[in-house]
């Protein structure tokens, strides 16, 4: 079975998955209020570098969950999807930053950086506490939800036409990944996958 | 259930009734059901936003997005009666997501001192035999949203203008993932949000 009849087939399922769902929706949220990192910086490239340095986090943590062994292979299946996207997204910021003349910070690379990179972010859970497969989607959906407010605060604050259309396209695909994920979790409940009308970043 | 509980926002019920009175939808329940996934409580703009740094050309392209809006709501009522099961339900959702898209520009555009354009009495819609048609319409329709503010969003002036767009950019880009679920596709085929996807 692949991730899209999994999903798909959860979506057309509904009913009791979704009461599931709703029982899910209600434990705490790993992530305190996400911070406003791009607040300090001033210009496209310094916005452009912060938005990296979080993508960069988000492929730290796909490249975790796929490591530990405790996915399923369809919902292995997208995650390797989404990761595909997230380094996509990590190359095309890369692109925009370098040719605004700035450097392309380094990527952290190790346990040690991954987790000094969530707790800049404000964090709270370690991946290292992450114990089943739901658990890992949860804790994607939660920094999902996070770089959607800072590509929001972002595009806010940019002002050349390239970046700002490169942000949207990708702020709009990490609102995707976040839809699906919560499908995978609650399947059938469109309600938990598409909350509202308005996408904001946060919880 | 009242009427009240199924569309909580006022500014929603106002842009149903609205359309409703334009003859689109009949009062019937199904389309009033339709309209219960509003949620528009978290439609919080970015601290600092200032109507009076709206410019006229702002309106103009929130107009223009308007309009797209609207003929999107036209075709979710349109179609939704031809659906059933969870696809309904989905698309139900959705419509109340377009609606509070409806007030929110509506409202944005009136605070900046403009005039909404408003929903016409009806749209050209190929005429849907079933289910898998509406749902090529209804994903059509996103995409064209999806273009559209991919285009109108690099023409906003003030910053939180264009974050208010890309919020609701992002959740026409979420509606097509689902559609595209219930359709049998690719949920997410690229790493980039656009109206070729």
């Amino acid at each position: 079975m692949t991730a899209r009849d999994m999903t798909r087939r959860g979506l057309l399922r509904g009913g009791a998955a979704a009461t599931a769902g709703v029982a899910l929706a209600a434990a705490a949220p790993t992530l305190l209020d996400p911070p406003d990192a791009l607040a300090a910086t001033v210009g496209d490239e310094a916005a452009l570098a912060s938005l990296l340095r979080v993508e960069r986090v988000l492929v730290l943590a796909y490249e975790h969950a796929l490591s530990t062994g405790l996915l399923t292979p369809s919902v292995q299946q997208t995650v390797a999807l989404f990761l595909g996207h997230e380094r996509a997204h990590v190359h095309a910021l890369s692109v925009n930053v370098a040719a605004l003349g700035a450097t392309v910070p380094a990527a952290p690379t190790g346990t040690a950086a991954f987790e000094a990179e969530l707790r800049q972010l404000r964090v709270r859970r370690s991946p290292a506490e992450l114990r089943n497969e739901r658990q890992h989607l949860r804790f994607l959906i939660d920094l999902e939800t996070l770089i959607a407010r800072h590509y929001r605060y972002a595009i806010a604050r940019l002002s050349a036409a390239k970046p700002l259309s490169i942000t949207a396209e990708i702020m709009a695909n990490e609102a995707q990944h976040a839809t699906i994920l919560r499908e995978v979790l609650s399947p059938g409940n469109v309600k938990r996958a598409v909350p509202t009308g308005f996408v904001a970043g946060m919880t | 259930m009242a009427f009240d509980e199924l569309i909580p926002d006022d500014a929603s019920r106002r842009a149903f009734l609205r359309i409703a009175g334009a003859g689109l939808a009949g009062g019937s329940s199904v389309l009033l059901s339709a309209c219960g996934g509003s949620s528009p409580a978290k439609n919080k703009l970015v601290a600092g936003s200032d109507p009076a740094a709206v410019r006229r050309t702002d309106i103009s392209v929130l107009n223009a997005v308007l309009d797209l809006e609207h003929a999107a709501v036209f075709a979710y009522i349109a179609g939704i009666p031809l659906l059933s099961g969870h696809t309904r339900g989905a698309a139900a959702q959705f419509l109340g997501h377009e609606l509070a898209h409806v007030s929110k520009l509506e409202s944005t555009i009136r605070g900046a001192g403009g005039e909404p354009n408003p929903a016409r009495s009806s749209y050209p819609l190929t005429n849907p035999r079933g289910a898998a048609q509406v749902l090529d319409i209804l994903s059509t329709t996103e995409s064209t949203l999806i273009d559209a503010y991919l285009g109108a969003i690099p023409k906003l002036e003030p910053g939180w203008l264009r974050a208010v767009a890309a919020g609701i950019l992002a959740n026409q880009g979420q509606h097509l993932s689902v559609l595209k679920l219930l359709q049998g596709r690719r949920p997410v085929p690229s790493a980039f949000v656009t109206a070729s996807e």
